[in-house]
């Protein structure tokens, strides 16, 4: 009976910390593709912490940041929404931390030559060649999407037969030969084995996505968001980021 | 040929007990003794900062003076147009120590190796605002369509020309390249910036920077653009790689960033991060 009373006040005194041993993670595409499932696992596994990863599309990001029920303890989006977010004083002060670059690259199938893009000329007379060049739906609200539309309307792209995949993203709708190229993320080239990247696209373009991460203003756990932070931005996480896509700053 | 216009060494203040005291033989003797063993720490003690003009004229000017007060490190300003900072970064001799610029090109050089691993940190964002001359009725401009009706009611509405190759100035064309700006009256300034022509009584509204709107007394801020026309500046700032006095570019990035810095980067128009 004795026992029975000690293990009822253990219980009660393990069981909040136990419960607050979870942090909830929201992110878009590029850095969920990019390594973070990976870390948020060897995250768990070296600390007990458990993770839970909430996607959410670049549209709805911030309002999900500010009012999703349970609150997000850690939140990914990229620079400029994160300025946005600080500003509104949506992350706790001081957390904001710049992560890394993921540049949209060229894609054919796999076994295709690999043609040379490292120059506006030649990325343009390479992109003036393919039957289709496949990309994501920018209507969807895909930052990617956005960026590439825009690229393809400039007036040095005239010529190019750009193509919306039909579902998707443009490195899926290639898989399915929808077209015989894809502009895309690079981490989201990466884990299919039927598709293959030629390369990044010339800097001088800007296509690239720059995240950061930061601890929300609402968080329930800061304690273990600001750890898990600190793993996936020490040296070591810099070759998981590295190996799927993103270039850690 | 560098572009650098550099201001300083802004160098610490005098204390009150310092002045109007003359040295004697034995404080010389001492001082003499007391430079060979601090010389080189004391030479070593002065950092360099690059910067383009919204940074510099957002607080850093005031901080810069602040940090030498209170370290005794001398800190040189060198101010680069946005087009060249990145070369000025690589290129320039002596070296910075300290990097300031927008946050795409800080992503930029910190994967071009232009920075002290994993130093780059973010600052803070400038927001483009609408002025008006001193004492005109401040108009509506809290949504888009309002601030449309606004710029479309001026005579003419002033910005500073783009192909100087200013970050302000394109945001600034590009918004009123948008279909909902047709019919706003838009003119280039005839020299310097917008705000500068509204005060010279070029036309009776100026699109600029907040914290160039500011300094001065003749022309007065409206307000921000409305947030979803993403009409501003964000900065970041980072320890140079080529940093000849790491310890001390370091020791100010830390002084720019905390707490306490932050009222004086909202005084002259940059809310910190």
């Amino acid at each position: 009976m004795r026992f029975m009373w000690l293990a009822a006040l253990l219980a009660a005194v393990i069981v909040p910390s136990a419960n607050a041993a979870e942090i909830r993670i929201i992110s878009p595409g590029v850095t969920l593709n990019a390594g973070l499932k990976d870390l948020a696992a060897d995250f768990t596994k070296k600390t007990g912490v458990k993770t839970t990863i909430i996607t959410s599309g670049m549209s709805k990001i911030l309002n999900e940041t500010k009012t999703a029920v349970p609150p997000a303890d850690v939140v990914f989006v990229p620079l400029d929404l994160m300025g946005s977010l600080a500003l509104d004083r949506g992350i706790k002060p001081g957390s904001f931390t710049a992560l890394g670059r993921v540049e949209i690259g060229l894609a054919v199938k796999a076994g295709a030559p690999h043609p040379d893009v490292s120059t506006m000329p030649k990325l343009l007379a390479v992109l003036k060649s393919g039957k289709g060049v496949l990309y994501s739906n920018p209507a969807s609200g895909s930052m990617e999407a956005a960026i590439i539309d825009r690229l393809l309307k400039r007036p040095e792209f005239a010529g190019v037969h750009g193509v919306i995949s039909s579902e998707g993203e443009g490195g899926q709708a290639l898989r399915r030969g929808e077209g015989d190229m894809a502009l895309q993320l690079v981490c989201e080239v990466y884990p299919y084995s039927d598709i293959s990247l030629v390369g990044p696209l010339p800097p001088e373009l800007g296509a690239h996505i720059d995240s950061a991460v930061a601890i929300s203003a609402r968080s329930t756990d800061p304690k273990d968001a600001a750890a898990f932070i600190t793993y996936i931005t020490n040296r070591a996480a810099a070759k998981i980021w590295k190996a799927q896509g993103l270039d850690r700053f | 040929m560098s572009s650098l216009s550099q201001i300083g060494p802004v160098r610490g203040r005098r204390t009150r007990r310092d002045v109007g005291r003359r040295p004697g033989v034995r404080t010389w003797g001492l001082a003499a003794a007391l430079m060979l063993f601090t010389a080189p720490a004391a030479q070593a003690a002065e950092i360099r900062i690059l910067t383009p003009l919204v940074t510099f004229n957002a607080g850093l000017k005031d901080l810069v003076t602040a940090f030498t007060e209170a370290t005794g490190i001398k800190a040189t300003l060198m101010v680069s147009g946005m087009s060249k900072i990145i070369e000025d970064a690589s290129t320039v001799s002596p070296a910075p120590d300290v990097i300031i610029v927008p946050m795409d090109l800080m992503g930029t050089m910190s994967r071009t190796g232009h920075l002290e691993a994993h130093s780059f940190a973010p600052l803070g964002r400038v927001e483009i605002g609408l002025a008006v001359k001193a004492g005109a009725p401040h108009p509506d401009i809290s949504t888009v369509p309002k601030l449309a009706a606004a710029l479309r009611s001026a005579e003419a509405v002033l910005y500073t020309n783009p192909t100087g190759g200013g970050m302000a100035p394109k945001i600034i064309q590009a918004m009123l390249d948008r279909p909902e700006f047709a019919g706003v009256p838009s003119r280039y300034s005839s020299r310097g910036e917008g705000g500068q022509a509204l005060k010279n009584g070029e036309g009776d509204m100026a699109l600029q920077l907040v914290c160039e709107i500011l300094p001065y007394k003749e022309i007065a801020l409206v307000g921000p653009l409305p947030r979803e026309l993403g009409a501003h500046i964000d900065s970041a700032v980072a320890v140079s790689a080529r940093a000849a006095d790491p310890k001390s570019a370091s020791a100010f990035v830390a002084y720019i960033l905390r707490p306490e810095a932050a009222a004086v980067w909202k005084a002259k128009g940059l809310d910190r991060f």
